[in-house]
């Protein structure tokens, strides 16, 4: 099949587009793919796991598999579907190497007294808050990020990817590799945790 | 749909983005290994290529025309040999079929041009049908395979 001619101007040339050029060794069109999806794979994985050093690092390495693997992308499957892959899969591992350690607003599951319940707590509106941090304490966005916090990371990832990303459920199913039936499953019981966390915001 | 789900839904639409440190970008270039652009990467290959096609036609054509002789020769034995064994093998293919038990009664129901005609007919349709089979058995299912298993 012939190839769509290129835009003069990367920035209007599709993802197909830009990963032949990539492929073809422009590093322009490197910088680019970077550029399309920084903003949001950061995003998803700074709300996933909740700290900024750490959502770059994720997102750094979810950057350099996908660049790295180029040549293993099949075009028939969406860009953005395979970025977004590898960026969740890359926050679940790390959440489960830490046994929900880093998102637990409560405190890890496994800690036996209340002092070690403390220490591995979240804490919220601490000094030297996050940007994420500070979106919170402003009324309802705020309310927002701490209740999608508290979701399991299932749903956290299906709800973001659905209502944050803009994602159809069936990109949602390829990215999570999950049924679609699972995925409607989960957002659906996302939103009925989210409804009841923030029922005191009824008027 | 409550007031607070629309509520919910509208602020879950409408959270901010955010974004990585400016040197983001720099930093994930700096560990990926770009390929050589492509010209780079393939004018040696292609370089080396032209000039063996080139060397080898000019070998063989000067050794052709120092030994034309011997090369009539073998041109005319190899076509010889040949020529007899595709003969003989088109002998017996036909000496197998005929020899078929079915082949005479298809020979004697096809010995009217109405009847040829209808053979052949079905035997199209059969032929159609069995393309359209083994299409169906090796197109791919529609819905695409998640193929990324980082």
């Amino acid at each position: 099949m012939a190839e769509a001619p290129l835009p003069p101007d990367l920035k209007s040339a599709t993802d197909q587009q830009v990963v032949t050029q990539a492929r073809k060794g422009s590093e322009t069109a490197y910088r680019e793919l970077v550029r399309r999806y920084e903003r949001p794979v950061f995003s998803l994985v700074f709300r996933m796991v909740r700290n900024r050093e750490l959502a770059e690092d994720l997102a750094q390495e979810t950057f350099i598999k996908v660049l790295n693997a180029l040549d293993s992308y099949r075009p028939e499957f969406k860009f953005s579907s395979w970025v977004f892959k590898i960026a969740n899969n890359a926050a679940i591992d790390h959440l489960r190497r830490r046994e929900l350690d880093t998102l637990s607003i409560e405190g890890s599951p496994h800690a036996e007294t209340p002092q070690m319940i403390e220490a591995t707590a979240l804490q919220l509106g601490e000094r030297g808050e996050t940007a994420l941090e500070a979106v919170e304490n402003k009324e309802l966005g705020g309310e927002i990020e701490r209740a999608i916090a508290k979701l399991r990371p299932e749903y956290r990832s299906c709800i973001l990817l659905r209502h944050v990303e803009g994602r159809a459920y069936e990109e949602i199913a390829d990215i999570l590799n999950l049924p679609l039936g699972t995925v409607k499953t989960y957002i659906h019981r996302a939103r009925n945790e989210l409804r009841i966390t923030l029922a005191h915001l009824k008027p | 749909m409550t007031q607070l789900d629309r509520a919910v839904l509208t602020a879950l639409a409408s959270l901010p983005t955010y974004a990585p440190k400016p040197t983001f970008a720099d930093g994930v270039l700096a560990q990926v290994r770009t390929p050589e652009p492509m010209a780079a990467r393939t004018a040696w290959p292609r370089l080396a290529l032209a000039a063996s096609v080139v060397v080898s036609l000019g070998a063989s054509a000067a050794w052709s025309l120092l030994n034309r002789d011997q090369l009539l020769g073998w041109i005319q034995s190899f076509s010889a040999e040949t020529g007899r064994t595709v003969w003989l093998g088109v002998r017996v293919v036909a000496t197998n079929l005929t020899a078929q038990p079915w082949y005479t009664p298809l020979r004697e129901f096809a010995s009217s041009p109405g009847r040829l005609v209808l053979l052949l007919g079905g035997s199209l349709i059969l032929y159609a049908a069995a393309l359209v089979a083994l299409r169906r058995l090796l197109t791919p299912p529609s819905r695409p395979v998640p193929h990324a298993n980082w």
